[in-house]
């Protein structure tokens, strides 16, 4: 197996895989700790959903670099279904189905009636589920990737006690004069960010995946912010790197592979969170 | 600057990871006994994301055994077929047997599956690039 790991790995885009799949599944578990605690799990899956509308329309439109269209439009929706506002009228988790739903029969609509490819569905389908996708990156998409990652993360270690704060009370964040209005579009739009990334790793439906099984795997085991934090951060990598290089050996889809890694470790720190809790 | 070390010792492993790796070395490339995962999304770099990194290297290749036709000559075209994972997506690799092989004696039933080895190599036909193996034989 080990031979066929390395043999695998004398290909560039295998390496370029593994560095774009642990870079990804940092920056998502990252923020997913946030998105958990404020109740916003299912924010990446309608995100995925925009971004999958996006990403039709950049296909019928033939662009070549599909980004210019997707990153922009997924965030603008970050910012629009994450920005606090009491004077909304539809609540966020009814907002998050609307805008992901109709973004997917949209998408979905618009690839039907107006692709040129010669497997409509097959292109879906490898989108949807990311089957080989993070296997078949161009130079431009690592280099994308890699920048974009890097610049979360940055953003993440300079506002973390921001971020801290916007997760757990806003209000007396607000009140102690933190910019909470500019904070949470910063968060929108990293969000959106990350999603885009996170399509090529899992596709599209699986994306709450990354965000949210290494956030609940870690609150299995500590309590405090910042070691949730380094936990989820080790899993969520963890994980990633496990699936990747099993889809690769045993001829898996690599999406699916990375989130039951995600369950499986989910699954042995909730027991062993439960014996500790039982021990103590 | 603690964090800004241990951020630059990441950024040079990625960069010495990604300089690394290259296949450049290798003449022969085996996709025969790669698994599906793995066959599919060599074939998809040496197809469209990066053929010139294969060009001129033997690769040896299985899957279904698929006859086309091509429409603009009128002549027929033999593929190597190969699924992803999911069996949703497939990729043609077109090839050229070497010698005087003839349809359908010296070929395998069209459907079943069959390894290909031959040389990859580039043709331009109507202003478009195409890539297929040529001097192939049946493994």
């Amino acid at each position: 197996m080990f031979e066929k790991i390395f043999e695998y790995l004398s290909y560039p885009f295998a390496v370029y895989a593994l560095i774009v799949g642990v870079l990804v599944s940092l920056c998502a578990s990252l923020f997913g700790i946030s998105l958990v605690l404020k109740r916003f799990s299912f924010i990446g899956d309608g995100l995925s959903h925009v971004a999958f509308g996006a990403l039709s329309i950049a296909t019928v439109l033939k662009l070549t670099n599909q980004m210019i269209l997707v990153l922009p439009i997924t965030v603008i929706c970050a910012i629009l279904l994450l920005k606090t506002s009491g004077k909304r009228k539809i609540r966020g988790d009814a907002l998050i189905a609307m805008v992901s739903v109709g973004a997917l029969a949209l998408g979905y609509l618009i690839v039907n009636r107006f692709s040129s490819s010669a497997n409509i569905s097959g292109d879906v389908c490898s989108t949807l589920f990311g089957s080989t996708s993070i296997l078949t990156l161009t130079k431009f998409d690592v280099i994308t990737s890699i920048v974009l990652s890097v610049i979360v993360i940055v953003l993440f270690i300079i506002f973390y006690n921001k971020i801290f704060a916007l997760t757990f009370d806003e209000s007396f964040a607000k009140a102690t004069g933190v910019k909470t209005e500019i904070y949470n579009l910063i968060y929108a739009a990293i969000t959106g960010v990350i999603i885009v990334l996170a399509m090529n790793l899992v596709g599209s439906l699986l994306i709450s995946a990354l965000i949210v099984f290494p956030s609940l795997s870690a609150m299995r085991l500590f309590s405090s912010y910042k070691k949730v934090t380094i936990f989820a951060c080790i899993i969520s990598v963890l994980c990633a790197i496990i699936g990747i290089l099993s889809s690769m050996v045993y001829g898996t889809p690599t999406g699916s592979t990375i989130v039951i890694a995600d369950i499986i470790a989910f699954v042995i720190c909730f027991v062993i969170g439960k014996l500790r809790r039982k021990t103590v | 600057m603690k964090r800004a070390l241990i951020a630059i010792l990441v950024l040079s492993i990625i960069f010495v990871c990604v300089s690394c790796s290259s296949n450049d070395d290798k003449k022969v490339i085996d996709v025969s006994k790669y698994s599906t995962t793995m066959a599919y999304s060599t074939l998809d770099n040496m197809l469209n994301i990066n053929p010139s990194e294969y060009l001129g290297k033997t690769i040896k290749i299985g899957g279904v055994f698929v006859r086309g036709m091509n429409n603009y000559t009128n002549t027929p075209l033999d593929f190597i077929v190969i699924t992803d994972s999911t069996a949703c997506c497939s990729l043609g690799l077109e090839f050229e047997l070497a010698g005087n092989l003839a349809y359908p004696n010296d070929y395998p039933e069209e459907g079943t599956d069959a390894i290909i080895e031959g040389l990859y190599e580039s043709y331009e036909e109507n202003g478009a690039i195409y890539y297929h193996l040529t001097e192939a034989k049946f493994v």
